[in-house]
């Protein structure tokens, strides 16, 4: 029953010492820390920060200063010649070859029609033509003409009546673009 | 003072100098780190954006080089024969009349209006638009003539465009081979 007792007494009366050196090496691993937090953050406020503020502004210098080594003079001739090839492109794609019109009279006009007005829209590939026409067949030969031509895409009669010189008429034609467009003519 | 206290005192120390630590990690690292990612970021852009522009540049210079070159120059005067960098009016009115001139046609009357400058067809913002003179001709003379200058108008060597004609029949008699022709044109030049 002794031998009981005096284990109880060593477990619950002398508590189990903390080793000596522990505190001492936790509060020098806290100091440590809190030394390596310092720094780092002064590190980077009076370090790195003012490097990097520092090279912030050479590199604008460096930039600011590649802008000014082709003179004014240079960079408008060469915008000037840039611009007019860009245009010059864009202008020949659609350029307009309105003389075909004269071809495609020439080629599908009735003998016995003639024309004594054309007005031509290039925007709108339209042709409008008045004329005189032997007879009321030839005009209808004249529409068949035209219609069947390849370049037209529409023919309106406007107008007919019978005159002095044959019948009187006045005539729509709608190209398709391809006739009046250079371009796709080649 | 005891063992005791002086370890409590240096268990607390320890404590107070770990929450410090965390404490200035919070409050002051942590934003400073951003800033820095922030400046390294710009850094990194403006490196970048002198990389891009040092080369545009060197391909600039070598372009412009090349414009000194007599070939290039003698190609783009001959470019500002056909697209002028200036509005040029007299030289377009005067090809407009030695063609109808060199045809037998008569120029009757010319008018000049001024359209909008047309964008460049083009991405880049660097090219500048073209401007368009709408040229209002009358001319009169035989049907072969007339002809010969519409075909004389599309290859001028001024850029002309046709946008519309009229042509009405003349001449005193029906079988008379004569004409009044309303041309409306457009030429072209380069903006500065």
């Amino acid at each position: 029953m002794a031998q009981y007792n005096q284990n109880i007494a060593e477990q619950f009366l002398e508590p189990e010492k903390l080793p000596v050196g522990w505190p001492w090496r936790l509060l020098l691993f806290s100091v440590f820390l809190f030394a390596l937090i310092l720094f780092i953050y002064l590190g980077m406020i009076w370090g790195y920060q003012p490097y990097l503020a520092k090279e912030k502004v050479s590199l604008n210098k460096q930039i600011d200063q590649i802008g000014g080594t082709i003179s004014q003079a240079d960079r408008d001739n060469f915008v000037n010649f840039y611009s007019q090839l860009i245009n010059l492109q864009g202008l020949l794609e659609n350029h307009v070859s309105g003389s075909s019109i004269f071809d495609f009279l020439e080629r599908n006009t009735n003998q016995q029609v003639y024309f004594n007005e054309a007005t031509v829209t290039v925007t709108d590939h339209f042709l409008r033509l008045g004329g005189v026409a032997r007879s009321y067949d030839n005009l209808v030969s004249q529409m068949v003409a035209f219609e069947q031509a390849p370049e037209t895409a529409r023919v309106v009669l406007e107008q007919s009546q019978v005159s002095n010189n044959g019948i009187s008429f006045l005539m729509d034609v709608y190209f398709k673009p391809m006739l009046l467009n250079s371009s796709q003519n080649q | 003072m005891k063992a005791t206290t002086k370890r409590i005192l240096s268990i607390m120390v320890s404590a107070i100098l770990l929450i410090a630590a965390v404490v200035v990690y919070v409050q002051f690292i942590k934003p400073e780190y951003s800033n820095i990612q922030n400046m390294r970021g710009e850094i990194a852009y403006q490196q970048s954006l002198l990389v891009n522009q040092s080369h545009a540049v060197s391909q600039v210079q070598n372009l412009i080089g090349q414009l000194q070159d007599q070939n290039v120059a003698n190609f783009q005067n001959q470019i500002s024969l056909v697209l002028p960098a200036t509005e040029s009016v007299p030289q377009a009115l005067g090809q407009y009349q030695a063609i109808a001139q060199a045809n037998g046609l008569t120029l009757q009357s010319a008018n000049l209006n001024y359209l909008a400058v047309k964008p460049a067809a083009s991405n880049s913002n660097l090219a500048k638009g073209a401007g368009t003179e709408r040229f209002q001709l009358k001319v009169f003379g035989p049907y072969a003539a007339m002809k010969t200058f519409f075909q004389n108008l599309e290859t001028n060597v001024r850029l002309t465009d046709l946008v519309s004609f009229k042509i009405i029949h003349s001449g005193a008699q029906p079988n008379q081979d004569l004409y009044t022709t309303d041309i409306v044109v457009d030429t072209y030049y380069q903006t500065q």
